[in-house]
């Protein structure tokens, strides 16, 4: 539907409320996106308590069925906020600002809610700023920036989010990095792979990008083709597709797919970045093909800051970082990691790409024995580290409200089968059950 | 220039992927041959690389070294190296500066005497100038002390008696010289008319500093204070008409005697 959004935001006023942003530009907005009258419920109930979303649409094209009426399983979500408050104080929705802060969380929490797990894209807006989020599973991650409406950028950005929600759904791109080497990071590409692709439930592609290593190729016993991811990146005109290999282990009677793998190969330490276009930008020009066709792309990255970790990040949506709780170089460097690499990327991201991408996600412990004293120890550490920055607060101390905690959130008890499993060529997960379950916890902490 | 694109790097691209878009004649098959020669007795490597801007689907255009690319197709090599530039116009116009491909070129409207001399010495020694015989020192004060803010194009050079005159002499100059006119805003509403024999001092003066700060028929290069004291100091009494100001010892011209019945009744 075509909306003459110059009109649109003549017709709101500085000073609107809740109630007229929705009206004059929220409607208009569902209209634009191709959601009609029948196809949107307001003040849709989350599932979590008397917790209401302002908006929550779905196309249905059949007759008998309205959302209006039975507004089950959506599949878009809108916050909206006035321009003002009702005692007149303007809301300020733009970056960084509180009220942006608290936004932003509100939408995470409606998008993971019971009644909101079919929806898949979320919108915060006042009519003055306006942002798209999208849901991967349990991941909520911004799909375009916090954007400030102008007439002269309005048509564009309605335009952008109307593309994005119609798009194909796009796997999530989940980068595996650390700065510092030994703390995991293939063990847990593998068995992560592994636990989202048992039973065909996700359809997931491994990359191994760590030049010199290639731990993830070797321990996988795959043997790169003829077509090789390094060419791809030097070359235009490789199908992607052809380097891609199935991984299988052999059961009883058959063998049984887990999921792909894209490996590395004998060319990648020669690659330095001499002959490849776009440089560290150029692996998620590669791997964009393949989007479409995974729920999860999981790459394993190499340690240190050079051409193969930065084009990690750079291809990434999200990034997991491991780290031992006894290590405490792994857990400074993570913080390197937080506040200064992702940030450098997500400035390149927005540059090429317009996305605020990628972000942190809160920081994942591979142990081997942990005591409540170490783990108590390294709180007090992290709690040091962290200072008062809430982002970093966010990904090392999720729940620091108690001091006395042990709690490490995200934690992986590293038995020796794991890197026994090494030597059979097949994942630990695959071998054994508490491993498997605690991958799988892991999955679904994260990610399910 | 960061890690995430190919700015100011050296990359080994297929021919393929390279292309021309200036259609420049290639030099002579005697000097290609020896150029393609050249290259491989020194292991097929240009170490003078193309210069060329990143294009969609990584498809790079060459902007400057055209040469290297007729030589390495003619040595009939696939892959040449290309020192990658950012795509702004400055930084494009920057290479072909340096390359020798293009003259610098300079805006007159605000260019100094000394940079209007370098770039007339410039044209004088180019073979078969027609400006070989200009005085250049003398030519370039006289375009420097030009009001040449509203100049349009090149045309006034030929009214400043410099030895430059219409045809091949003023079209050289079109090598080097540009002009960026000034657009004046619109002169503000004039002063209200004040009788002529009545006005103070004060009242005379503002109105013809009016006159002179929009540039009006030559008010400018009045001495306004003076000016405006003898208008002030004149026997008016008798005056019938505002024609008597052509008199006056400050010689008003016909056309602003005109302009001075805009702002003086009489």
């Amino acid at each position: 539907m075509s909306i003459n959004w110059q009109q649109v935001l003549d017709s709101i006023p500085q000073n609107a409320s809740e109630a007229v942003v929705t009206n004059n530009f929220v409607n208009p907005l569902l209209d634009a996106l191709g959601f009609e009258s029948n196809d949107r419920s307001p003040q849709f109930p989350t599932g979590v308590g008397a917790q209401r979303v302002d908006y929550a649409a779905r196309t249905i094209r059949n007759f008998k069925e309205s959302f209006l009426f039975d507004p089950v399983d959506p599949y878009l979500i809108i916050e909206v906020k006035g321009r003002c408050t009702a005692a007149g104080v303007a809301i300020n929705l733009s970056e960084r600002t509180a009220k942006y802060v608290n936004t932003k969380e509100q939408i995470e929490q409606y998008l993971k809610a019971p009644k909101c797990k079919t929806a898949h894209w979320g919108i915060i807006t006042n009519s003055t700023h306006i942002q798209l989020f999208r849901k991967i599973g349990k991941i909520v991650v911004p799909a375009t920036p916090c954007e400030f409406i102008k007439k002269d950028n309005i048509d564009q950005l309605i335009q952008r989010i109307n593309n994005l929600i119609h798009d194909k759904p796009k796997a999530l791109t989940i980068a595996l990095y650390n700065d510092k080497g030994g703390v995991g990071k293939t063990t847990t590409a593998i068995n992560l792979a592994c636990s989202l692709g048992l039973d065909g439930k996700k359809k997931v592609l491994l990359v191994d990008f760590d030049s010199n290593q290639r731990d993830l190729t070797d321990t996988l016993k795959i043997i790169p083709g003829t077509s090789k991811l390094s060419h791809c990146l030097v070359k235009n005109n490789i199908d992607v597709q052809t380097v891609v290999q199935p991984f299988k282990v052999s059961g009883a009677k058959k063998s049984v797919y887990l999921f792909d793998v894209l490996p590395a190969d004998d060319d990648f330490p020669d690659l330095g970045s001499l002959n490849i276009p776009g440089q560290s930008s150029r692996l998620k020009e590669v791997l964009a093909p393949l989007a479409y066709q995974y729920d999860y792309i999981i790459i394993d990255a190499p340690p240190g800051w050079t051409f193969f970790g930065q084009s990690c990040l750079f291809a990434s949506d999200v990034v997991l970082i491991p780290a031992k709780h006894d290590n405490l170089a792994s857990l400074k460097n993570a913080k390197y990691v937080i506040k200064k690499y992702i940030p450098s990327v997500q400035y390149e991201r927005l540059k090429h790409y317009n996305e605020p991408l990628p972000v942190p996600l809160p920081l994942l412990f591979n142990e081997h024995s942990p005591t409540d004293a170490s783990k108590k120890n390294a709180r007090l550490f992290m709690h040091n580290l962290v200072g008062s920055d809430a982002e970093l607060e966010s990904c090392y101390l999720p729940h620091r409200l108690d001091p006395n905690s042990t709690d490490l959130r995200y934690m992986v008890s590293q038995y020796k089968v794991i890197a026994k499993a090494a030597f059979s060529y097949v994942p630990a997960v695959v071998l054994h059950k508490t491993v498997r379950d605690y991958y799988k916890k892991l999955a679904e902490d994260y990610f399910l | 220039m960061t890690p995430f694109d190919s700015i100011g790097k050296l990359l080994l691209r297929p021919i393929e992927d390279v292309y021309l878009e200036d259609k420049l004649s290639p030099p002579s098959d005697f000097i290609l041959a020896g150029a393609a020669e050249a290259l491989r007795v020194a292991g097929e490597r240009n170490w003078i690389p193309l210069i060329v801007t990143e294009e969609k689907g990584y498809k790079y255009k060459i902007i400057a070294n055209h040469f290297v690319y007729y030589a390495v197709n003619r040595a009939g090599l696939d892959q040449v190296w290309c020192l990658v530039i950012p795509s702004d116009p400055k930084s494009i116009e920057q290479v072909k500066i340096l390359s020798g491909q293009e003259v610098p070129t300079l805006n007159l409207t605000t260019a100094s005497r000394e940079a209007i001399e370098s770039a007339l010495a410039h044209l004088k020694i180019q073979p078969g100038s027609p400006l070989s015989t200009l005085d250049v020192i003398k030519a370039a004060v006289r375009i420097a002390e030009a009001d040449k803010t509203t100049w349009k194009n090149l045309n006034p050079i030929s009214t400043l008696k410099c030895g430059i005159t219409k045809g091949k002499k003023l079209d050289a100059l079109e090598q080097v010289f540009y002009v960026t006119p000034i657009e004046l805003p619109p002169p503000p509403p004039p002063p209200e008319k004040v009788s002529i024999k009545k006005a103070s001092y004060e009242g005379i003066l503002e109105r013809l500093h009016y006159l002179a700060d929009n540039k009006v028929s030559g008010f400018d290069q009045l001495d306004i204070a003076k000016t405006a004291e003898v208008i002030f100091t004149a026997q008016k009494g008798k005056w019938k008409s505002l024609s008597p100001l052509s008199k006056l010892e400050c010689g008003f011209t016909t056309v602003q005697v005109t302009k001075l019945r805009q702002v003086f009744t009489l």
